[in-house]
């Protein structure tokens, strides 16, 4: 999965955001709402960069285009945590959690059941 | 293909010569036409090396068929003396069975190229044969042959070099992509914002890649504009986007590749290459002034430092034929600053004078035309003995182009010469038969055929004469009374009678008056039928029927007929009785002509009019307006005692037309009486008049004939009277 720039990502949200699937009119609505006005060039050349990295593919109902993601917004933030995890912590998952403990991104509570989850996940047959 | 092959020839040499002209102008107009001008005017150019139109006026296509004649007369021995006629005849028939064989042989191949002249279309391949003059096919034969193995030759190397330019074209374009940065979202902004100012519907990509060497637009479908930085400042980046979006708007990448399919056709043609440098230099004048037309002059100012600031960053790609660039050269460069500086909005004159020169150049790739085929050659009286040797009885009408001339089936030969048809039989030329003379308002169709028993000489000829009225346009009805009254007399044979027969079909489908006001050639006659008098035109074309009114009438066997009316006779489309009139009238010619050729296809009626039902009285006014042609129709229409009353009158009043029309009448009648006749013969013989002499003596019977010529022979008159009898 190719990375994508925060506007793209914006893009992404507000598709998301409209149940996976979108028409022009309705994300340049949401847009201008965001307070976001581009044009309507910009948008969709960003549009297009997304189809072209395989986040959306476009359809035709009548004669106006419909954005449909491929990659829901858990898919995304899974391979993301991925990608950031081998690339940063070069896979050690401990590391991580670590940082979070340290920086105090975590409290005693949430630590306890992230643990519980990790064994949980650790044991299949349990 | 060879064909083929022979267009793109002659359309390089059209367009080479265009080219140059053109270059010449643009040099010496260069600050006088606007650079817009400059640049679209190639189209002309274009046009001219794709296209074979041409005008009236067809230089190349004449050059082409000047060589191609030439090409065929060296193999001509025989063809020196036309008029040599019977003598070399028997000398020539080894020679040409001969080269018969020859031909024959190669006639298969002949007809795959024969497939693209188009005047071969429908032909036998034996005719085919036969209009390259036998000892010239041989020659035509090599020269074809070789013609298509350059044409395949061509077509190949430019197929090849066409596709392999879209190929690289395409792998430059997409490494440009796949090296390059989508924009930032500031820069798509503005660019965004840009687009919409220039009114662009399409979306329009922006990508930064370091590698190319200016900025510049590719593709079609999925725009884009490639920068090679996104490190310009506010206006450098707004002027840069202005031009590269002009080249949009304006579809430039198309001209481009216009102009490179173009270069491919003519990749044989070096001075084509001329083209693409121009198109592309003109490309760029012409977008900067488009980009600054509305500039003040500070901000052109400003534009010429973008264009600066560009070259400045020079880079490794320069490959760019089928994009469009900021700047394609350095030298460029300058023109390109001098030229935005010196803008000036073109003053009224200076927009004619570019009007006019646009013409004239329009003008001259017309007159410089492109091949255009075989010329059509024209007939002699020996080809007449070939076609009519070697022709094995095959129906064959040809028609060239030169003057009224034409061949007969069976290679009988048909000339015109004042009014007097000579139909030349059994090889005889011009030269071997007497001359005959019509008067005024007639024309004489004369048969001449040899006698088998001696060689070429004035009494050697027989011939049959029949004279008509000279009004063209009814002269097929008009031989076909006579000749059936003739040949009741006995004083026409069959086969006399199918000759002429035919050739007034063919003198008719020539003839061209125009009457009414449409234009186009046809059969035409005038009817009369109480109270209307109307003229009827067949074999409309297509394009004409669309032209007129119509309307469909049926008639008496059912059969639908559409029939269109030219504009002067368009009121009566809509009177009941004219159209009832005209479906008895068609009925009537359509049991009559049944499947003959010239029977009723697309007619029109050309002009009508209710004249009323007084005759006579319409008869005498025609006569006094010496209006020939509703004169004949009307008279017809007389009972023989008028009739003969106006044969005096016409000769009194010395009118040979109505004289003739009125003889005519009267014999298809049956109502010519021999004393009548004899006694004009008579006093126009005792008149001098040698016109009245001629037409009268046609009527006169054999032996009357016979009489009249001993009697001419013993006063000693030499000629004419004695040559015109002799010509009956």
């Amino acid at each position: 999965m190719q990375q994508v720039s925060d506007y793209e990502r914006e893009l992404m949200k507000m598709i998301w955001g409209n149940g996976g699937t979108a028409r022009y009119a309705e994300i340049a609505e949401a847009l201008s709402a965001k307070g976001m006005n581009w044009t309507k060039n910009t948008i969709i050349t960003l549009l297009a960069r997304l189809v072209d990295k395989g986040y959306l593919k476009t359809s035709k109902i009548g004669r106006r285009n419909q954005y449909t993601a491929l990659v829901s917004e858990g898919e995304y933030r899974i391979t993301q945590t991925e990608q950031f995890v081998n690339k940063i912590y070069e896979g050690d998952v401990k590391g991580l959690v670590s940082a979070l403990i340290r920086t105090d991104h975590l409290t005693e509570e949430d630590y306890e059941e992230l643990k519980a989850f990790w064994e949980k996940a650790g044991e299949p047959n349990e | 293909m060879s064909e083929v092959w022979k267009v793109i020839l002659s359309l390089s040499l059209s367009g080479t010569v265009l080219m140059g002209m053109l270059l010449l102008f643009c040099r010496i107009f260069q600050r006088k036409l606007s650079r817009g001008w400059q640049y679209y005017i190639w189209l002309a150019v274009v046009a001219r090396l794709l296209i074979p139109f041409s005008g009236e006026l067809n230089l190349t296509g004449s050059v082409f068929a000047e060589l191609e004649q030439s090409a065929g007369q060296e193999s001509l021995p025989a063809e020196e003396e036309p008029h040599a006629g019977q003598e070399n005849l028997s000398a020539g028939t080894e020679q040409d069975v001969g080269r018969l064989q020859e031909s024959v042989d190669i006639s298969q191949e002949r007809d795959i190229t024969s497939v693209l002249q188009p005047e071969d279309a429908g032909r036998s391949a034996a005719a085919s044969d036969h209009e390259e003059r036998l000892s010239d096919s041989g020659k035509a034969e090599q020269n074809g042959a070789e013609g298509t193995a350059a044409g395949i030759l061509w077509l190949i190397t430019a197929a090849a070099l066409l596709i392999r330019k879209i190929i690289i074209y395409q792998r430059f374009i997409r490494r440009m992509r796949a090296g390059s940065e989508p924009a930032d979202l500031e820069l798509l902004e503005r660019f965004g914002r840009i687009v919409e100012e220039m009114g662009i519907k399409r979306t329009v990509e922006l990508r930064i890649n370091g590698l190319a060497s200016s900025p510049l637009l590719a593709g079609f479908i999925r725009p884009m504009v490639i920068l090679p930085s996104a490190e310009l400042s506010e206006k450098d980046f707004r002027y840069t986007a202005f031009h590269e979006l002009t080249h949009y708007r304006r579809l430039d990448v198309c001209y481009k590749w216009l102009v490179q399919f173009v270069i491919c056709l003519h990749w044989f043609n070096p001075f084509v290459r001329l083209l693409g440098r121009e198109t592309d230099r003109a490309c760029e004048f012409a977008c900067d002034e488009a980009v600054v037309a509305e500039f003040t002059a500070d901000e052109k100012r400003a534009y010429g430092d973008t264009l600066l600031h560009a070259a400045e960053s020079g880079s490794v790609w320069r490959y760019h034929a089928g994009a469009v660039t900021l700047h394609e050269s350095g030298k460029q460069l300058k023109g390109r600053l001098e030229a935005v500086m010196g803008y000036r909005k073109r003053t009224g004159w200076m927009k004619a004078l570019s009007m006019t020169l646009a013409a004239g150049v329009l003008g001259s790739a017309a007159v410089l035309g492109a091949y255009a085929g075989p010329k059509e050659e024209e007939t002699s009286a020996f080809d007449c003995e070939e076609a009519g040797l070697f022709s094995d009885g095959k129906e064959e009408l040809r028609f060239t182009s030169g003057g009224d001339d034409f061949l007969l089936t069976d290679g009988i030969h048909v000339i015109e010469r004042d009014e007097v048809v000579y139909i030349l039989c059994d090889g005889l030329t011009e030269e071997d038969v007497p001359l005959a003379g019509a008067v005024d308002g007639t024309m004489i169709m004369v048969v001449h055929q040899a006698r088998s028993d001696s060689a070429r000489s004035a009494a050697a000829v027989i011939s049959v004469s029949v004279t008509l009225s000279s009004d063209r346009s009814r002269i097929l009805e008009e031989a076909e009374e006579i000749c059936r009254k003739m040949q009741q007399k006995g004083i026409l044979s069959e086969n006399d009678a199918k000759l002429i027969l035919e050739t007034a079909g063919e003198l008719q489908k020539r003839a061209l008056p125009v009457h009414g006001d449409f234009d186009g050639s046809y059969y035409q006659s005038a009817y009369y039928q109480a109270p209307y008098l109307f003229y009827v035109g067949y074999d409309l074309t297509e394009e004409a029927v669309k032209k007129y009114a119509g309307t469909e009438i049926t008639l008496e066997n059912g059969e639908k007929l559409y029939v269109s009316f030219a504009d002067s006779a368009r009121a009566l489309m809509e009177e009941e009785d004219f159209l009832k009139m005209l479906c008895t009238q068609f009925s009537e010619f359509r049991s009559r002509t049944g499947s003959r050729v010239s029977g009723l296809r697309r007619p029109i009626i050309s002009s009508a009019e209710a004249v009323g039902y007084d005759v006579e009285g319409l008869a005498e006014a025609y006569y006094e307006d010496d209006d020939i042609g509703h004169f004949s129709v009307m008279v017809s229409e007389l009972s023989a005692d008028r009739q003969k009353e106006y044969l005096e009158k016409a000769y009194q009043d010395h009118n040979a037309a109505v004289l003739s029309i009125v003889l005519g009448c009267l014999y298809q009648n049956g109502d010519l009486k021999e004393e009548w006749i004899r006694s004009l013969v008579s006093r126009a013989y005792e008149d001098g008049d040698i016109g009245f002499f001629a037409i009268l003596s046609a009527y006169l019977n054999e032996q009357v004939q016979q009489e009249w010529y001993e009697r001419l022979k013993r006063e000693g008159e030499e000629n004419p009277r004695a040559r015109i009898l002799q010509g009956l």
